[in-house]
């Protein structure tokens, strides 16, 4: 793990990388949105209220310019009428009023129907307000033929006034409507499009949402996928590498290192196993080498020709020096080592083993005085079945070894060959020193004796076990009994026979 | 997350562009409503049209006149025209002065006395000038119209075109408020013109006829009292008002005189043509309505300018025949059909 991963997974991920961060700055994103979006909205909506309340605004002024006007004539009638101080304050006052709204209304030429009326409205209202003062001080100054000339000279002025104020208020209304309708058509429109621009804007927010929360969760799929193939024994998935600084980040870099680290492991494991399997292999193989180069050194060291043929020179030489039982010896020790060289790797006839037994006990007696006692009882027709070669004299050697040899000349040893059940029983039993459970237990695991008998022929009981299982690929062919320490032994070799074999075997051996 | 970023960029973006549409939809709402209150431009002068003829000459008239005050930098109004009650000319001279108008293009069609009210404009320095109708003897400062010697002239070939062997009886139709001066020229001169074109075998005998103008639809009843006369019916009606030679066309349809009686018009509105491609009208005098708009702007910016201007100015007139009129308005274009029904002669 690199040190700024170190960092980040020791302390807590920085609040700017964090996806709580970052799904709240959205969120509060979409809410500011939608927020300025419903207040501009609103805003604008308020303008154009505002516009619309102020569209009849030029009517209500002008109504507001008749009322003033009536007010004004009506005092001027009144004062001419009762030349009261009344009537002709407010006429004063009316008047006044009258001018400064005249004033406010157009006196330019335009090329502007509504205008243009203003500026007549304003001009005739000007030679009006002169026609009334004059009448007024006509009035005062009791001209009566003034003031009645000038008086009517003001009602017809009046009266265009009025025409015309009335001919403008009718142009301003209509103006007005088609602006007004105007303004409602736009409100209308801006009142549907900010609700589609406000749906719009939800809609888009929400989206904007889930793209933002699937992109955030698409690695935690992901990851969890991944998790479910691994728990399946899949540990070659990966999760696709996420480049954020967040959370999910860090979870998917630190899962992908979990599973580079187990694959490595496993790597590892795998390559000891591989070692050890081959060291086992070579150490067997060494070990074979090491028999085979003892057995060798020992053929070696024994040219079997040379023996034979001195063996048989010694025979000779006895019969020429009419040693008849040192010739049938050496005859015998011939026979004995050819045997055992010739039959080592091939197979043999069980008349063929017991004959070598026969020898074999031949030269033990020779050597320890007849001492021992050998009986046998061969089935008839079993001398000619099939046997691997070199497996009953290790027995008899076995039971001459250990079992008799301390007996002096109360040792005895039988071997029977019978056929039961199929199968050729083979037994090689002695009265010797018997075996212990324990001992015949380690003969049958394999292991071998714990001494070292320097005047064996070198194959031993296991040697026997191991060729029997090799021959016949088979398991228990040979078993042990004894009683006890003192009890004497019993070896009983349990070796297969195929039927048709059996008898051309026999048939071989009687030609 | 760059996915979301550009998502969020291009909504963004697209969301501003919603709303700016928003805004300047809202804003071209209300500046629309705000122009018509801005949207206009200065002129020097302020001139009055006073006319209480409505029809279709002075309407060509107005429009040339203010066409060509535009150019002039002047704003013209026709007073009365769109008013809530009908406006005498008195009654429309005195708005005019009162309103400060800077000239006044008066045409008169009574006979009352405007000279006093003319001079009062002039004393408030409002030049005004006279058209078709003048004044002499006021204070205006040109005349606009048409030479009557000539106009006597036009008509009375028009009316040698029209006698038959024997007795013609020819009536001239006048409005109330025509200048009598001005008829009397043109009348002589068309009398002359006919007395030296007829031949020998043909008797023309001349009578006149004021109508009623002024006051609303007086001028039709006057015409059909012409029509219902028994025995009383001219051969040849030479009429000098548009609206005269309107309701006469009318008049010879209604009353089942078409080829019957020969009809000499007086201007070339829509309904006038019809009638002459129809064959109703012989012939229609037709005065250069636009020409009359653009002399009396002329006359009054001249005035303006110079300080002065000519006592006269003559309008050109000529005389419409059928031949006249291209193939295509005689057949009549079905869309103007539909829409002239309220102006064409009905039958």
């Amino acid at each position: 793990m690199s040190s700024n991963d170190q960092t980040i997974t020791r302390r807590h991920v920085p609040w700017k990388n964090s996806i709580q961060t970052k799904l709240a700055g959205v969120i509060a994103l979409m809410m500011v949105l939608i927020l300025a979006v419903n207040l501009f909205i609103s805003s604008r909506t308020s303008s154009m209220v505002e516009k619309i309340d102020s569209v009849f605004a030029s009517n209500v002024s002008i109504a507001e310019l008749t009322q003033t006007l009536n007010s004004l004539e009506g005092y001027v009638y009144e004062y001419l009428n009762t030349k009261s101080s009344a009537a002709l304050e407010n006429y004063y006052r009316y008047a006044e009023e009258y001018r400064q709204l005249a004033e406010g209304l157009n006196d330019k030429n335009v090329d502007n129907p509504a205008l243009m009326l203003e500026k007549n409205i304003r001009h005739m209202s000007m030679d009006y307000l002169e026609k009334t003062e004059k009448t007024v001080q006509a009035k005062r100054g009791r001209n009566v033929e003034r003031y009645k000339a000038f008086y009517e000279e003001g009602a017809l002025l009046c009266g265009y006034i009025n025409a015309y104020i009335y001919e403008l208020n009718n142009l301003l209304f209509a103006q007005n409507s088609e602006n007004y309708q105007l303004l409602l058509n736009v409100l209308r429109f801006m009142e549907v499009f900010s609700i589609v621009v406000i749906i719009l804007i939800v809609l888009f927010s929400m989206f904007v949402l889930i793209m933002m929360i699937r992109t955030m969760t698409a690695p935690l799929t992901a990851l969890s996928e991944a998790a479910r193939q691994v728990t399946e024994g899949d540990l070659n998935v990966a999760v696709p590498v996420v480049n954020t600084r967040d959370e999910m980040g860090i979870v998917t870099r630190a899962f992908n290192q979990m599973l580079a680290s187990i694959r490595a492991y496993i790597e590892r494991v795998r390559e000891s196993m591989q070692d050890q399997s081959r060291m086992k292999e070579r150490e067997l193989s060494m070990e074979a080498n090491l028999k085979e180069a003892q057995l060798k050194f020992l053929q070696a060291q024994i040219n079997p020709h040379f023996l034979f043929n001195s063996l048989n020179a010694g025979a000779q030489l006895a019969v020429l020096e009419d040693a008849d039982a040192t010739s049938v010896f050496l005859e015998r020790m011939a026979d004995f080592f050819r045997y055992n060289v010739k039959k080592m790797n091939s197979d043999s006839t069980l008349q063929e083993e017991i004959e070598l037994v026969d020898n074999y006990i031949y030269i033990l007696n020779v050597r320890f005085a007849g001492d021992i006692t050998y009986r046998k009882d061969i089935e008839e027709g079993t001398g000619g079945i099939s046997v691997p070669g070199m497996i009953l004299q290790p027995l008899v050697e076995n039971a001459v070894t250990h079992g008799i040899r301390d007996m002096l000349d109360q040792g005895s040893i039988s071997l029977t060959a019978v056929m039961e059940e199929g199968e050729l029983r083979v037994t090689v039993k002695d009265n010797g020193v018997g075996m212990t459970r324990e001992q015949i237990a380690r003969i049958m695991e394999g292991m071998p004796s714990e001494e070292e008998d320097s005047g064996s022929t070198g194959i031993g009981l296991i040697n026997v076990i191991n060729r029997l299982r090799l021959f016949y690929d088979q398991e228990g062919l040979l078993s042990i009994y004894s009683e006890g320490t003192g009890c004497g032994t019993e070896v009983t070799m349990h070796l297969p026979v195929r039927p048709e074999k059996a008898v051309e075997d026999s048939a071989q051996m009687q030609e | 997350m760059k996915k979301v970023f550009f998502l969020l960029a291009s909504g963004l973006v697209i969301g501003t562009g919603l709303l700016l549409a928003l805004w300047i939809y809202s804003e071209q709402g209300m500046k629309s409503v705000e122009k018509q209150y801005s949207d206009f431009s200065d002129h020097d002068q302020y001139y009055v049209l006073i006319s209480q003829d409505r029809s279709d000459l002075w309407s060509t008239v107005y429009e040339s006149a203010a066409a060509c005050a535009k150019e002039h930098n002047a704003v013209l109004d026709w007073i009365g025209l769109d008013a809530p009650v009908g406006y005498s000319v008195e009654d429309c001279m005195r708005i005019a002065a009162s309103s400060g108008a800077s000239g006044i293009i008066l045409h008169q069609e009574t006979p009352d006395d405007l000279t006093d009210l003319i001079n009062e404009a002039a004393r408030k320095e409002i030049p005004v000038i006279t058209v078709l109708n003048d004044d002499s003897d006021s204070e205006r400062i040109s005349f606009v119209g048409v030479n009557n010697y000539q106009m006597g002239e036009i008509c009375g070939r028009q009316v040698i075109d029209s006698l038959h062997e024997g007795k013609n009886e020819i009536m001239v139709l006048n409005g109330e408020g025509e200048d009598d001066g001005s008829f009397g020229l043109m009348y002589t001169q068309m009398l002359q013109v006919v007395d030296s074109g007829k031949t020998p075998d043909q008797e023309v005998v001349f009578q006149t006829q004021k109508l009623n103008t002024q006051t609303s639809f007086d001028t039709e009843e006057g015409i059909r009292d012409i029509f219902l006369r028994v025995g009383a019916l001219p051969d040849v009606i030479v009429c000098l008002n548009p609206i005269v030679t309107e309701c006469v066309a009318q008049a010879l349809v209604d009353y089942n005189q078409v080829g019957g009686v020969t009809v000499i018009g007086y201007h070339d509105s829509d309904t006038i043509l019809d009638a002459v491609s129809k064959g109703l009208i012989k012939a229609t005098l037709s005065i250069d309505a636009e020409e009359i708009g653009e002399l009396c702007v002329e006359a009054l910016d001249e005035y303006w300018t110079l300080g002065r201007v000519s006592d006269y100015f003559n309008v050109g007139i000529s005389m419409i025949t059928q031949d006249d009129i291209p193939e295509t308005e005689k057949e009549g274009d079905p869309s103007e059909e539909e829409g002239d029904r309220g102006s064409g002669v009905t039958g």
